[in-house]
């Protein structure tokens, strides 16, 4: 076997991966990244976050294009080139893996394709299309990121049966869809086929949809969608899919549901597990959790003091921005640089019509730990930038501290929801109190306003609503 | 492989430090925070951590060199190839030797970690890259500094790891920003107090402490746990100390003539019967003449309220006697010593002190002090500085009375002469005033029957 001596590896090309390697290599450390796809950027780049986003983007036009014909424009009925489409998502894509190679090469990382397993805790075997190589390290980052949950009773080998790669590989565009799973990313597929023209029937296993998100966020969601959707099916499990000759059958088991559906093709969302699994964990000495999570400290650091692990093969949430954040710490940390993994909150999205957004802490979190808090939420309702946007399915909900007055989360739904929690998050990151939020200057007339407007009902001092 | 620069870090407003110490030279292989150089300020030593890891190629001051924030000490090949190769090594040379350690480390369990549980490092990564073993100093290496949620001292996310770089615990730190907010300037404050400098307006960490050395080096020791009460005042005086501008004004006292009263005042009460009899020490007599001293000087009976700007006058006059006790120190409070004979008084410091030595004071004999005496007298000394009592603004001490050789205007005399030590708040009080209470003190002691006046 071909030998080779690194200093520092990087063990997977996500977001979490290449900013370590970045990172690292920024701080001199002499970096060589292993990565079993020809690109870099993962699921998120290549097969998630932004192939999905550049669709929903299409399917959020033609909605608004649609919406136009009650204020007096009216469009024809849209075309759909597939294979258009399809190409323009993958032109973004390559734009961004592309400019990756470029920022990877300009500094100086060594690049092995290839998969690699641990033969120790110092040693690497990576498989590549030029046979086996053993590559020793001084420090290791694990970022192998996670896969989709499979369950029991699908027929996964049939090519109508897709995970979420599969429905943005764009193959085609099934009459019925059916999505087992009501998460953020059901959710998003389901807003994407259904604007692309599919009927849409959504399964989620659990009393509620997207389950970590406040009730009061969803509401404007559930309202739109429950007029669009052919069927919202919450606490009721998918038994068992059979593969018919036109059709699959989906056998569904809850209260007044139907006994089977029938679909054209039937995704299956529901949930991601990490690829610890896949890496030879028990050939080092590193711990994993129950559920197969590498565990780490705030540093990053495993048990392993020289390896450590980054994003989504360290557990939940399993986003982008939380692993790209802490292969910075692992990268510096790795330096000798006193960081940590100590955000206040990490933000999470759906990218759904309209956008659910949240950060720190939830209502229902509250209320389960017992964490006093002060509501203050503003409806969309009443904001003149949403009225003029034909936006007004929206809310925009911030808790406080009653004690200090400080902001402990904030949820946003609405349009743009997910550009607009960024305030909220910097809010929180900084201390900052109700009062700070509201003698804030918002430009008006906009949709961010609508956030300084629930802190100036949690101050009592709205104006362009009653204060409650 | 990369050279890295090692300054002087940031840690506040101070320049020209001398160098003392030198720990490292050219060659040495050290750990993340093992100390480089010692520097020496005004009134403290503190070690410079290092913040990498790796092998000093250049060191660039020696002893007695005068640095600045910025000064550069060291170059350093941060930990690269070379610790890949040391890792990789033993197993290809050594393979029997290699082999077990790793082994040793796997433990059957792995997969049962519970989520919540954080990972301990079985061994030291400079273990593992083969350097010295044994850091000095590990404050910042494993200091995370999360900002709990509400919480009333923030500290925005560049703080947190500004706080991290200098090893400073964001819990010993109190936010002087809008709403408690924890600045930069908050954190250089509190390092620059640890190193000496010139004291700032902040609170030390209750905790903070001067780093101890392996004293095993030098010879035995043992250790010994604090007392219970060690524990409470140890902060309390420390805070007291740095915070308050403390000044001590030394007098002495002509007390023959008070001491010749109390000898008849014991005389008569040798007379009466068992339950009657009251043993009267000089102490009373002290209570009483600080009392009236702090009636006509009120700034000694009060409380520094920088925030309002104000002096906090007090109508009452509660005097705390400093009790030493098996445990330690114990100040229990004498109330309304104004409308108290020194009968009364004598009889309340016996019970008072018996208690305090018997552990049985309650919280409300501790409490509500508004001027503080200590006496060392029974034990010798000729003069001390005491430390004052917060929220209180002055002390008396009180070393031993001797009798002395005294110029009465024609001959020396022998006279008792009891030394007294006034500690008070600077910024309550100034020097002149200062002097005018102890003078006034030394007047009703010399002559007692001026409390009546």
């Amino acid at each position: 076997m071909k030998e080779m001596k690194c200093d520092l590896v990087v063990l997977g090309g996500g977001p979490g991966g290449y900013t370590a390697a970045f990172r690292a290599a920024d701080l001199g450390r002499k970096v060589t990244l292993v990565e079993k796809d020809p690109v870099l950027g993962g699921v998120c780049l290549n097969v998630g976050c932004i192939p999905s986003k550049s669709l929903l983007h299409l399917a959020e036009v033609i909605a608004d294009a649609a919406e136009l014909e009650a204020a007096g424009v009216s469009f024809s009925k849209p075309s759909i080139d597939l294979e258009k489409i399809r190409s323009h998502k993958e032109s973004v894509v390559n734009t961004l893996t592309s400019g990756l190679n470029g920022l990877c090469k300009a500094r100086k990382i060594e690049r092995i394709a290839g998969t690699g397993t641990f033969l120790s805790d110092t040693e690497l075997e990576v498989e590549t299309k030029e046979g086996k190589l053993k590559v020793t390290f001084a420090d290791l980052i694990v970022s192998v990121g996670s896969r989709p949950v499979q369950i029991p009773g699908i027929p996964y080998d049939d090519e109508r049966v897709w995970d979420s790669t599969n429905a943005l590989a764009l193959a085609s565009i099934p009459k019925h869809m059916l999505i087992i799973g009501g998460g953020i990313i059901g959710l998003e597929m389901a807003s994407i086929y259904h604007g692309l023209g599919s009927k849409i029937t959504i399964v989620e296993a659990t009393d509620a949809l997207i389950p970590p998100a406040d009730r009061d966020l969803k509401q404007p969601l559930l309202k739109k969608i429950k007029k669009h959707y052919a069927a919202i099916h919450t606490s009721t499990k998918v038994t068992k899919v059979e593969a018919g000759k036109n059709t699959l059958l989906v056998h569904l088991e809850g209260k007044d549901v139907p006994e089977t559906v029938e679909a054209d093709v039937v995704l299956v969302a529901v949930g991601r597990r990490t690829n610890a699994d896949r890496i030879g964990i028990d050939k080092t000495s590193v711990k994993m959790s129950e559920r197969a999570w590498i565990v780490t400290d705030e540093k990053q650091r495993t048990n392993v003091p020289h390896i450590f692990a980054i994003g989504d093969v360290t557990g939940d949430p399993m986003l982008a921005h939380r692993a790209s954040h802490q292969g910075k710490v692992a990268a510096e940390v790795a330096c000798g640089q006193p960081s940590a993994f100590t955000p206040m909150g990490i933000p999470s999205v759906a990218y759904t019509q309209p956008e659910i957004a949240w950060i720190g802490l939830t209502e229902q979190e509250a209320k389960a730990r017992d964490i006093p808090y002060k509501k203050a939420s503003f409806p969309w309702q009443a904001s003149g930038r949403a009225l003029s946007s034909m936006a007004t399915e929206g809310v925009s909900k911030a808790l406080f501290d009653p004690k200090t007055g400080r902001l402990l989360g904030a949820g946003i739904t609405g349009k743009n929801a997910g550009e607009l929690i960024g305030e909220a998050v910097l809010a929180l990151e900084m201390g900052a109190v109700a009062e700070d939020i509201a003698l804030t200057i918002h430009p008006h007339p906009t949709l961010s306003e609508t956030f300084a407007l629930a802190a100036e009902l949690a101050e009592g001092s709205a104006t362009d609503t009653l204060n409650k | 492989m990369a050279i890295k620069q090692i300054t002087v870090p940031d840690i506040g407003d101070f320049s020209d430090v001398a160098i003392i110490e030198v720990y490292i030279s050219q060659g040495d292989t050290i750990g993340v925070d093992d100390p480089l150089v010692s520097l020496e300020s005004a009134k403290a030593v503190t070690d410079i951590p290092s913040p990498y890891g790796g092998t000093i190629k250049t060191v660039h001051v020696k002893e007695g060199d005068l640095v600045s924030k910025g000064t550069l000490l060291a170059d350093i090949e941060v930990v690269g190839e070379e610790a890949a190769q040391e890792a990789k090594a033993p197993s290809e040379q050594e393979p029997d030797k290699a082999s077990p350690e790793p082994a040793a480390e796997k433990k059957p369990e792995k997969v049962q970690q519970a989520e919540e549980e954080k990972p301990q490092p079985e061994k030291q990564p400079e273990e593992v890259k083969g350097s010295k073993p044994q850091p000095r100093a590990t404050a910042g290496k494993d200091l995370v500094n999360a900002q709990a949620p509400g919480a009333v001292h923030h500290a925005t996310p560049s703080v947190r790891q500004y706080a991290r770089e200098l090893g400073v615990p964001l819990e010993s730190v109190e936010g002087s920003g809008p709403k408690g907010r924890i600045l930069r300037e908050d954190i250089q404050k509190l390092v620059k107090q640890a190193l000496g400098g010139a004291g700032g307006g902040t609170t030390m960490a209750p905790g903070a402490q001067f780093e101890l050395e392996d004293f095993t080096v030098y010879g035995k020791i043992e250790r010994k746990p604090l007392s219970r009460i060690q524990k409470i005042s140890g902060p309390h005086l420390q805070r007291s100390w740095q915070t308050i501008p403390h000044v001590t004004q030394f007098d002495e006292a002509d007390v023959t003539e008070l001491e010749a009263f109390r000898q008849k005042l014991k005389e008569e009460m040798s007379r009466l019967k068992g339950e009657q009899q009251v043993k009267i020490s000089i102490l009373p007599f002290i209570v009483k003449a600080v009392v009236s001293a702090l009636q006509k000087f009120p700034e000694f009976n009060s409380s520094y309220d920088g925030k309002a700007g104000e002096l906090i006058l007090k109508h009452y006059y509660h005097i705390g006697i400093a009790v030493d006790t098996p445990e330690g120190l114990m100040v229990p409070v004498l109330r309304n010593a104004d409308t108290k004979s020194i009968r009364e008084i004598a009889i309340e410091l016996e019970d008072l002190g018996k208690r305090a030595r018997e552990r049985k004071l309650k919280a409300e004999d501790i409490s509500g002090g508004s001027f503080s005496i200590s006496s060392l007298g029974g034990i010798g000394g000729t003069a001390f500085t005491p430390i004052i009592n917060p929220p209180e603004t002055a002390i008396l001490g009180m070393s031993r009375m001797t009798k002395r050789p005294w110029w009465n205007g024609e001959a020396f005399e022998p006279r008792d002469i009891l030394p007294l030590s006034l500690s008070y708040d600077h910024r309550a009080i100034d020097g002149a005033s200062g002097a005018r209470f102890t003078a006034y003190l030394v007047s009703l002691l010399n002559d007692i029957r001026r409390i009546l006046v």
